[in-house]
């Protein structure tokens, strides 16, 4: 009878661990899942570009070094953040089509990135400055040695264009991503944004490995 | 004076005749080069508020002066139909001087996407299937593009050509006009093309102006020698005033261009106007000359005393009709003033000029014949039968008078001012044709412009603020003349409609989502419509009000209501400024009549001031008003009872007219006095048969001198002509008929007279 009661005890939490995980704060939980990768605080930004130009910018495309891990970090900082993003998504559609082998690992990039643009549209809405005009976004391509991560963020900022720097980040979204999807995206973003050639992106991301 | 003459006549001659000849040869290098004004500034006042604001209008939106080019193809929906479209808008992009242009073939629309609004262009590739359908479909959702894209029966295409601001090299719109027409008659065949806007108006304007040059001024000429040759049947009576007149019109014009002056609508008067005013000393002194009864041996003595004789009326008809016309300078419109002040120095150079060419010129005939002196007899009969008719019917001829300026008086209230730059032409003139297709079968053809900004110049970033807007844009919709209204709205709807994926047209209706969709608006790739609508940093907006082509009148009745209405739906905090090139033009025909009114008062009272010290009489100078006045008023009530308009034009006819018509007055009353031996019936009789000839072929040839004026491209021109020829014709019948008739009626004592 005992062994009755404690198994009924054992599956009441179990059940209970079942629904309550769930609703738990995503942030939370990715934060603690890859609370190492994520920890922005030691960030040594090697180079950084206004993207997608001086004249019109939006944000910075910031190359970090994070411990022993390189960061491509897409610092986001626009009044029009949701067309800024599907300017992105539309770069991504094209890069990596459904014939390509990254196209999975690049199809949930584009839906977490719906879903993150979703809340830093709401958490703009509730913003205590109204004065406020831009909406924020920080979306980081993380590279180890074999492993690789994606993680999306809503980021608190100061400065200008050129010289963006971070006061907080709540973590939204992060996740591991397997095969080449993330050095290659890296690789492309690379070339896109600093205006480089592919030998000289590659140069510049084992440079800094 | 008269020792002057002797010298003039005598051994100043050839001097005088010289100096003439240098100062002619120096104005007439600049009189031939004339600059027609290529644009309509001059017919714009310079009032310095309505200025401001028209200025930092165009600083804010650009220019104001699109054109529109309306394509009629066989069928338009078509891929023929568009792809001829498409060749239009890529070959009028290529044109220099053009900024942009905006058709259905380069139109975009907004379709609702994942992360909001996605624009895409308008129409469908020419290969697909149903085209034709799938362009209905698409222009049905966008209905802001009917009316400025296409005709509500979706058959005849606008392009809405933008030009760069031309401010500076005002030819620059005129070669342009040039090379979009010579496109057009190179498509001709393809489709049917029409071409308006304010820059092909004002252009037209120019060229129309030079063609009136061409014609009119050869046409005076003829219709003066012609005149002069039927009156004095005299090889002498022809060259001689036509001398004198073309030496004051050289002058005239060569100070006006010297000056820096370009020939504008209303100037363009200037060169008739001054060769008719001219003539008409020339005709006293000669008509004086053929008089003179004497032998050869005395014709230089006799000829002095005439010039004498003549010399006071002569200066004070020339110093009334100078006042008449610088009583013009008061308008505040430039392109009057211009044309008073200049008209008025024409008359002083015609009398100086007449005044010592024609006595000198004179001065080397032999004394004509006496059956010279005799006159036309039909002439004589007529001015013995108005003798005989005023010295026996006195009251009749005053009762007619009474009677038919009664009638007058009705029509006078009917006058109404009312100014259209397409009204102004003749029917079939090409920009008319233009101007009315593209007013039935697109949006109107003339834009009233309104500003709106916050008082304390926040920018406009709150749907409170839009919400207005829109409010305000369905009360201009709901004005009868109103074809259709376009502001930041047009282009905030559909895209509102994309971003939210409503399936209907509608405004943001909170203020971030508002932000974000301005923002958006700012940073799309092609920013010429957002700029036109909305400043870059949402400060001020821009509402343009199409009207159809109705007049100043309606315009004005319409600005009004959404000037007063409009206010009230703003509210106190925010400023609804009116402007724009069709708006000043409106202000400045409501200023007309005020203008008219106080140039026609300055005008009387200068030549009564001037009648007053010629004649010393208060009662003779009161009486000298009355044939003066009155037809005037009659002709200003048949411009009401004929619907005649009060354009720029018409409204300068009184003062023109009251310095002209006096002359005959001043000729007649100063010789009555003369021969006034106490019984008026005598002197007058004697005066209608002496001076009436004279009075009668100078105000005949003024008359017809003006009519010429018919044959101008301007209606306002036309009218001008046409009423200042019978309103002088109407002053000499006064002159002949109602001044005696009062001379006779109001018969003082010699005293008085004196």
């Amino acid at each position: 009878m005992r062994i009755v009661t404690m198994i009924w005890v054992g599956i009441c939490c179990l059940t209970v661990l079942t629904v309550l995980v769930p609703f738990a704060s995503a942030a939370q939980k990715t934060g603690s899942r890859y609370a190492e990768q994520l920890d922005w605080t030691q960030d040594q930004i090697v180079k950084r570009v206004v993207v997608p130009s001086v004249e019109q910018p939006q944000g910075e495309v910031q190359l970090i070094r994070r411990h022993d891990l390189l960061v491509v970090q897409i610092l986001l900082s626009s009044r029009i953040l949701k067309r800024v993003v599907a300017v992105i998504d539309a770069k991504e559609k094209r890069r990596w089509p459904e014939t390509h082998d990254g196209y999975a690992a690049s199809n949930r990039y584009r839906e977490e990135l719906f879903r993150a643009t979703e809340k830093a549209w709401e958490a703009f809405r509730q913003r205590s400055d109204r004065n406020e005009t831009h909406q924020t976004m920080a979306i980081e391509f993380i590279l180890g040695h074999e492993k690789s991560w994606i993680a999306l963020s809503l980021p608190q900022t100061e400065g200008e264009y050129g010289s963006l720097s971070l006061i907080d980040k709540q973590p939204v979204k992060a996740w591991r991503v397997f095969g080449d999807y993330v050095r290659k995206n890296v690789l492309e973003i690379i070339k896109d944004s600093f205006q480089l050639d592919e030998d000289a992106a590659r140069e510049l991301l084992k440079l800094n490995q | 004076m008269k020792k002057y003459l002797h010298w003039l006549l005598g051994g100043g001659r050839y001097p005088v005749l010289a100096c003439m000849l240098l100062i002619t040869l120096f104005f007439s290098t600049f009189a031939v080069g004339v600059p027609v004004e290529q644009d309509t500034s001059s017919m714009s006042s310079r009032e310095p508020a309505q200025l401001a604001d028209y200025e930092r209008f165009l600083d804010r939106f650009g220019n104001d002066e699109d054109l529109l080019l309306s394509v009629t193809p066989p069928e338009l929906l078509t891929p023929t139909g568009l792809g001829l479209l498409a060749e239009v808008t890529r070959r009028l992009t290529e044109l220099a001087g053009v900024q942009g242009v905006l058709s259905l073939s380069n139109a975009r629309q907004l379709v609702s996407g994942l992360y909001g609004a996605e624009d895409r262009p308008l129409l469908p590739p020419f290969d697909v299937t149903d085209f034709t359908s799938t362009v209905q479909v698409a222009l049905s959702a966008n209905p802001e593009y009917e009316g400025l894209l296409i005709s509500a029966d979706q058959k005849t295409a606008g392009l809405v050509i933008s030009l760069a601001d031309h401010r500076g090299d005002p030819t620059q719109r005129r070669r342009l006009i040039d090379e979009v027409r010579a496109m057009m008659a190179s498509m001709a065949q393809r489709a049917e093309f029409h071409l308006t806007g304010v820059g092909v108006q004002q252009s037209d304007v120019a060229s129309y102006i030079q063609r009136d040059q061409r014609v009119i001024l050869p046409l005076v000429a003829v219709a003066l020698m012609v005149m002069l040759a039927m009156i004095f049947r005299k090889v002498s009576g022809v060259l001689l005033p036509l001398l004198a007149t073309g030496v004051s019109l050289i002058w005239t014009m060569g100070l006006y261009a010297l000056c820096g002056f370009e020939l504008n609508t209303i100037t363009s008067l200037l060169p008739p106007v001054v060769m008719v005013l001219a003539v008409s000393n020339s005709i006293h002194l000669y008509n004086g000359w053929l008089h003179l009864d004497g032998t050869d041996d005395s014709r230089i003595a006799l000829l002095v005393n005439k010039v004498d004789e003549l010399l006071i009326p002569c200066l004070f008809t020339a110093l009334t009709t100078a006042l008449g016309l610088v009583s013009l300078t008061i308008s505040s419109v430039p392109a009057v003033r211009q044309f008073g002040f200049f008209a008025a120095i024409g008359v002083v150079i015609s009398f100086l000029v007449t005044l010592t060419l024609v006595p000198v010129a004179l001065s080397y005939l032999p004394l004509p014949a006496s059956r010279h002196r005799q006159g036309l007899g039909l002439l004589r009969w007529i001015l013995q039968s108005i003798a005989n008719l005023t010295v026996q019917h006195p009251r009749a001829i005053m009762i007619v008078t009474v009677l038919l300026l009664g009638i007058a008086l009705i029509g006078l209230p009917q006058l109404q001012n009312n100014t259209s730059l397409i009204a102004f032409l003749h029917a079939d003139a090409p920009l008319a044709v233009d101007t009315r297709y593209i007013d039935e079968h697109l949006s109107g053809v003339n834009a009233l412009e309104f500003m709106v900004e916050k008082r304390d110049g926040n920018p406009l970033v709150g749907h409170a603020d839009y919400a207005k807007l829109d409010v305000f844009e369905a009360l201009a919709r709901s004005q009868q003349p109103v074809a259709n209204v376009f502001s930041i709205l047009t282009l905030l709807r559909p895209l509102h409609r994309a971003e939210s994926g409503a399936t209907s047209l509608g405004l943001p209706t909170d203020d971030d989502q508002l932000r974000y969709e301005l923002e958006l608006l700012g940073m799309a790739e092609n920013q010429q419509m957002q700029r036109r609508f909305l400043t870059p940093d949402f400060r001020q907006a821009r509402i343009s009000v199409w009207l159809h082509d109705v007049g100043s009148r309606s315009a004005t009745t319409v600005t009004e209501t959404l000037l007063t209405e409009g206010r009230a739906i703003f509210g106190p905090s925010y400023s609804l400024t009116p402007t724009g090139s069709f708006y000043q033009m409106n202000q400045d025909s409501n200023r007309l009549v005020s203008d008219m009114i106080k140039s026609f008062s300055l005008s009387i009272s200068l030549v009564l001031l001037s009648i007053l010290i010629l004649l010393r009489s208060l009662r003779l100078t009161l009486l000298a008003m009355i044939p003066n006045v009155i037809p005037i008023l009659w002709t200003l009530g048949l411009m009401g009872f004929y619907g005649i308009d009060l354009s720029t034009g018409t409204a300068m006819i009184g003062a023109v007219v009251i310095g002209l018509a006096v002359d005959d007055t001043i000729h007649y009353l100063v010789h009555y006095r003369r021969i006034y031996a106490g019984v008026a019936s005598d002197a007058v009789m004697i005066t209608t048969t002496r001076t009436g000839r004279a009075l009668m072929i100078a105000s005949l040839v003024l008359a017809v001198g003006f009519w010429v004026g018919c044959f101008s491209s301007f209606k306002p021109t036309i009218y001008f002509s046409l009423l200042v020829g019978g309103t002088l014709i109407g002053a000499l019948l006064c002159d002949l008929l109602v001044l005696p008739a009062c001379l006779i009626l109001n018969c003082p004592t010699r005293k008085d007279v004196r």
